[in-house]
């Protein structure tokens, strides 16, 4: 279990997401989304809260790209750390990240509905459904569910990347090649599980991908 | 002798180009290996084979007679050719990094072979010199059984080359083996117990230094220049 632990810590400090400045930088957003959360009206107030959320996202993506192509990643296979515990470690440290995102998102869109509920219901002529689709974002239903597809977001670029590294190629592959692959992967499988539930598909893409990139790992990257 | 590694007819293909073909020698305890050869003849892919970062294709690779297990690999040892060391963490975090990574690591041993390392600084600023100090020295603080070093002596100063080859010969006890791959075959031969010399993913020499000079009256860059310069020094 200490695998597990250490994957999750060193994954965190590797990310750069505890470095003095990027922690400034998260700091003075927050008190920025703050004052919009309390005082601004405009359309783009909704994703200027959801800073937070959207920077962990798309770090954790990019971790997902990323790690397999490290030389840390390489180093971690010459050690006896089970291949279970490097992914479930790094998945359960961007889970975590990703809740304390979604966290300040749900807070800031609780300050402001009220103000925007009156003021769009005046200037907009569709306020009723922007306010409608605002109050749909809060609550704990709604931040398991982001925080569940944060974490679905990871695990699918990690399995895609280890996808990319185990074939015959695998010598060849790049950080560029994943992404690509990750890009078609999640367009084509929106247009085939369009139609499914995001409680049936969040919760099985989280699954399926934890245990394909841990077989990945295991018998065909190392 | 007993062996304490052995390899036996391994083959490595990449892109469906055999890049070793065939590979069998065994390290004897005790005993630091020159593993040498041009460049391109398979030197840093066989030892990404046996340390387990690459899969082989065909034969085996055995610890005291036995395959390699998971369990059994921080018994081998890597250094890369290039710090394989997480590039965004100072010296010092790294330093905790890779001992989370493998408990087993000798402070007291480490601090011995690096020196003044600038413990403050990201791993991505250390010079070339700095950062082989870095990685040989977490290497060689480790209580393997074989060790595997890829090119340590590439891009450092005499100085620091002559260290490196100190505390390499230093941390040698009756029970481990060393195989240093590299092409300064000069300046590796006075610490060199056995020599491989490796051809286009084959073995083309596997012999004792000493039996070399004994046996044929060559030094080791000598036979090098033989086999690989097409005529002697």
């Amino acid at each position: 279990m200490k695998g597990l632990w250490n994957s999750a810590k060193w994954e965190i400090a590797e990310s750069g997401l505890l470095n003095g400045r990027t922690l400034i930088l998260l700091g003075l957003w927050l008190i920025y989304a703050w004052k919009a959360a309390t005082g601004w009206n405009g359309s783009g107030v909704p994703l200027l809260l959801s800073f937070h959320l959207v920077t962990f996202a798309v770090l954790a993506v990019y971790r997902g790209l990323k790690w397999p192509f490290t030389g840390a990643f390489d180093l971690e296979r010459t050690s006896d750390r089970p291949a279970w515990q490097s992914v479930l470690g790094r998945t359960l440290a961007w889970t975590v990240v990703i809740a304390v995102g979604a966290a300040p998102q749900q807070v800031f869109f609780r300050l402001c509905l009220d103000r925007m509920r009156d003021v769009w219901l005046r200037i907009y002529f569709d306020g009723a459904e922007r306010v409608a689709r605002l109050e749909g974002w809060i609550g704990w239903e709604p931040f398991l569910v982001i925080t569940a597809a944060g974490t679905a977001a990871y695990v699918l670029s990690l399995a895609v990347t280890l996808w990319c590294r185990s074939g015959r190629f695998r010598h060849r592959a790049t950080i560029a090649n994943a992404a690509v692959w990750l890009f078609a992967v999640v367009v084509l499988g929106y247009l085939i599980l369009r139609t499914i539930p995001l409680s049936v598909t969040i919760p099985a893409c989280i699954l399926i991908c934890l245990l394909v990139s841990t077989w990945l790992l295991v018998r065909k990257v190392e | 002798m007993d062996s304490l590694l052995e390899v036996k007819g391994l083959y490595k293909y990449l892109d469906g180009r055999s890049v070793l073909g065939a590979c069998s020698f065994s390290l004897a305890p005790g005993h630091i290996t020159g593993l040498l050869g041009p460049n391109g003849a398979g030197k840093s892919t066989l030892l990404r084979t046996i340390a387990g970062l690459w899969r082989p294709d065909g034969g085996e690779i055995s610890l005291h007679g036995r395959p390699i297990t998971r369990q059994d690999r921080p018994k081998v040892a890597y250094m890369a050719d290039h710090t394989l060391l997480p590039r965004e963490l100072t010296v010092h975090q790294a330093i905790r990094w890779y001992r989370d990574l493998f408990p087993d690591l000798d402070l007291d041993r480490f601090r011995a072979v690096s020196g003044n390392l600038p413990e403050g600084e990201p791993v991505s600023r250390l010079s070339k010199g700095q950062a082989e100090r870095l990685d040989l020295s977490l290497l060689l603080a480790r209580d393997a059984e074989v060790y595997l070093l890829d090119e340590p002596l590439g891009g450092v100063d005499p100085v620091e080359r002559a260290k490196i080859l100190s505390a390499a010969a230093g941390v040698m006890e009756e029970h481990n083996a060393l195989l240093m791959a590299t092409h300064l075959v000069h300046d590796i031969e006075p610490i060199l117990d056995d020599v491989l010399f490796l051809r286009a993913g084959h073995v083309v020499l596997s012999a004792s230094a000493e039996e070399l000079r004994q046996r044929e009256g060559l030094s080791v860059e000598e036979k090098y220049m033989e086999v690989f310069g097409g005529g002697s020094r």
